[in-house]
């Protein structure tokens, strides 16, 4: 009877000290939160951060890329059937603060509008990421990812399936190599290994002041293609033809440019 | 004596607390920990193959691997599991010198044996893959191959009803792309060999296992006249490193440098086992090879002389005789118990 008067006393005061507790004033404590609340003095998990929406837009040659169009690149008539690539490690920076948001996106011709992970709030003036996937993360295993995760395998396939990796920058579509004016010739860009990932810097204008906060990307996939011949250096899957694989994947840093 | 009994009291109530609040994940722990592990029974002095920590060898996940291995599903139009290229009477190879997949597809390399592959460090002859379970999807997804998009096999998998209990049993998670790979390698992980007249004689020590030519032939493979244990070593007759054996002066397929990109690494292929060699005919990595004998006269001869080949790899003199008792050895490392080991087949 004794141990049960006692069990209850203790009840008793441990409910009384977890309601004390809430007479605190708890708030957002996070200054970068949307809802920062400067009197709160204890966290109470309710902080919401910012968020960094990406829209793309796909084109060529100035026009919006689209796998029914065929545009002239490099004087040749081509046609896209696959546009796709992988961004990592996206840092949002302005002032003395860099967001890391974190995510892994699979930028795709024809999606535009890309959910980039939380920032924080105030200016910003630079947007870098990698074209491609860092190091560490290529030489991962893509069954460990839940199925609509990015880097989980994807169809058309975005990993070699062995120590090569990820497949950063994928391209593949039809060329008039023979000049009579239909693309005909099948062309398909691999783009992947290490050696081959590239970190894009675009200088932006943009102030971080509500929950949804978005970045407007020009991608000009004529662009990839700078300087190849598309009559002849057709196919790269990176390890064959490792010339066209460095070639496109020097171009990424001027595939992109910044939408005020 | 009262303030004692509150002490106990609050000391057992924080007890019970704590229990509560950790006992889930203990659970749990204690359930994946709890399910039946697979023993390799093998003999005394045989190493045991290394079995990675995040995948233990289970019952239920070898039961779910030789299921998965003999499955056609894996293939894009259900015509081809990994069985069709490995087959146990062939030493868990093929007899194709080039690998044959679906719509009759030719391949990029001879079919390498799966025979003790549990020991081997990484997969794929330039090694380009680093574990039995990432090499899974390689195959399948291969144009050649098996053909499939591993996407699309994940939807398969999802949509599988056959396998969802053995998957959530095995690895508590639904029949998926993980779950495969990880079934998948822990079935071949079991497939080892070391009841070969070679091994008999070596650990009961008695020659009586073998012909006179054999061991002949064995005092000869382990001889610094032939060097052929500097590479073909250990208990798998590997050491598991990258040589060029001077097949040619070009290499089409060029082995290890698909990897390394380093120019030394041109015509490097990983060091085959010689376990059930016998079986695997044709030989070297694009089945040029149709017999030992004439993978003894290449060593013989002594190479094409690339700027890679291997230093040990020069004309040895063999006489007739000597070229036949390799070959005996070679033969007596085929396990015929392994080949009928009903354990392997999915139905005995």
């Amino acid at each position: 009877m004794n141990l049960y008067r006692n069990l209850f006393i203790l009840l008793l005061l441990t409910s009384a000290c977890i309601f004390t507790s809430c007479e605190e004033n708890t708030g957002c404590t996070d200054p970068n939160s949307i809802n920062f609340d400067p009197d709160a003095e204890s966290s109470d998990g309710s902080c919401r951060l910012p968020e960094l929406r990406i829209h793309f837009h796909p084109t060529v040659n100035g026009q919006d890329l689209s796998f029914r169009n065929t545009y002239e690149v490099n004087g040749v008539s081509i046609r896209f059937s696959v546009a796709q690539f992988y961004v990592s490690g996206l840092q949002l920076s302005g002032g003395n603060t860099t967001d890391e948001p974190g995510k892994y996106l699979l930028v795709q011709g024809s999606q535009h509008m890309y959910d980039a992970g939380e920032i924080s709030k105030g200016s910003k003036s630079r947007l870098t990421f990698n074209v491609g996937v860092d190091s560490l993360t290529n030489h991962s295993d893509p069954t460990t990812y839940p199925a609509d995760h990015p880097l989980a395998p994807k169809n058309p396939s975005m990993h070699w399936n062995w120590d090569a990796g990820y497949q950063f920058i994928k391209l593949e579509g039809l060329a008039d190599a023979d000049g009579d004016g239909t693309p005909e010739a099948p062309f398909e860009y691999h783009i992947g290994k290490d050696s081959n990932l590239r970190n894009i810097s675009l200088s932006i204008d943009m102030e971080v002041a509500s929950e949804t906060n978005m970045i407007n990307v020009m991608i000009d996939y004529a662009g990839f293609l700078n300087g190849l011949d598309l009559t002849s250096d057709l196919i790269s899957h990176t390890g064959d033809f490792p010339v066209i694989a460095k070639t496109i994947a020097d171009n990424a840093p001027s595939v992109f440019m910044f939408m005020p | 004596m009262k303030l004692l009994t509150t002490y106990k009291i609050m000391g057992v109530a924080g007890a019970i607390i704590l229990l509560l609040t950790t006992s889930h994940p203990a659970k749990r722990e204690a359930a994946g920990s709890s399910l039946a592990r697979y023993e390799l029974s093998l003999p005394k002095g045989f190493p045991s193959p290394p079995i990675p920590e995040d995948n233990p060898l289970t019952q239920v996940s070898v039961t779910l691997g030789k299921a998965l291995f003999y499955d056609n599903m894996l293939s894009i139009d259900s015509s081809m599991s990994c069985a069709s290229c490995h087959l146990l009477s062939a030493g868990l190879a093929d007899h194709h010198p080039i690998s044959v997949g679906i719509e009759g597809r030719i391949g990029f390399r001879n079919v390498p044996t799966l025979t003790n592959i549990a020991y081997h460090p990484y997969f794929f002859v330039e090694g380009g893959s680093p574990s039995l379970e990432r090499q899974v999807l390689g195959p399948i997804c291969n144009n050649d191959e098996l053909g499939f998009n591993a996407a699309d096999l994940a939807v398969r998998l999802t949509n599988n009803t056959v396998y969802q209990d053995l998957a959530m049993e095995a690895y508590g998670r639904p029949m998926d792309l993980f779950v495969l790979t990880r079934a998948l390698a822990s079935f071949e992980r079991t497939m080892i060999s070391y009841q070969s007249p070679y091994d008999l004689a070596q650990r009961e020590n008695d020659p009586g296992y073998l012909s006179a030519e054999a061991v002949r032939g064995r005092d000869l493979f382990f001889s610094p006249r032939t060097a052929c244990a500097s590479c073909h070593s250990g208990p798998n007759f590997t050491n598991f490193s990258f040589e060029n054996i001077g097949l040619e002066t070009e290499y089409v397929d060029q082995g290890r440098y698909r990897v390394s990109l380093r120019e030394e690494d041109i015509g490097k292929f990983k060091v085959p086992t010689l376990r059930n060699i016998g079986l695997t005919a044709p030989y070297m990595h694009d089945g040029r090879m149709e017999s030992l004998e004439e993978v003894i006269a290449h060593y013989d001869q002594g190479g094409a002389g690339h700027i890679n080949q291997h230093p040990l790899i020069k004309p040895l003199s063999l006489t007739k005789q000597e070229k036949q008792d390799l070959i005996a050895f070679l033969h007596s490392l085929t396990d015929k118990h392994f080949i009928q080991n009903s354990e392997f087949l999915l139905e005995p």
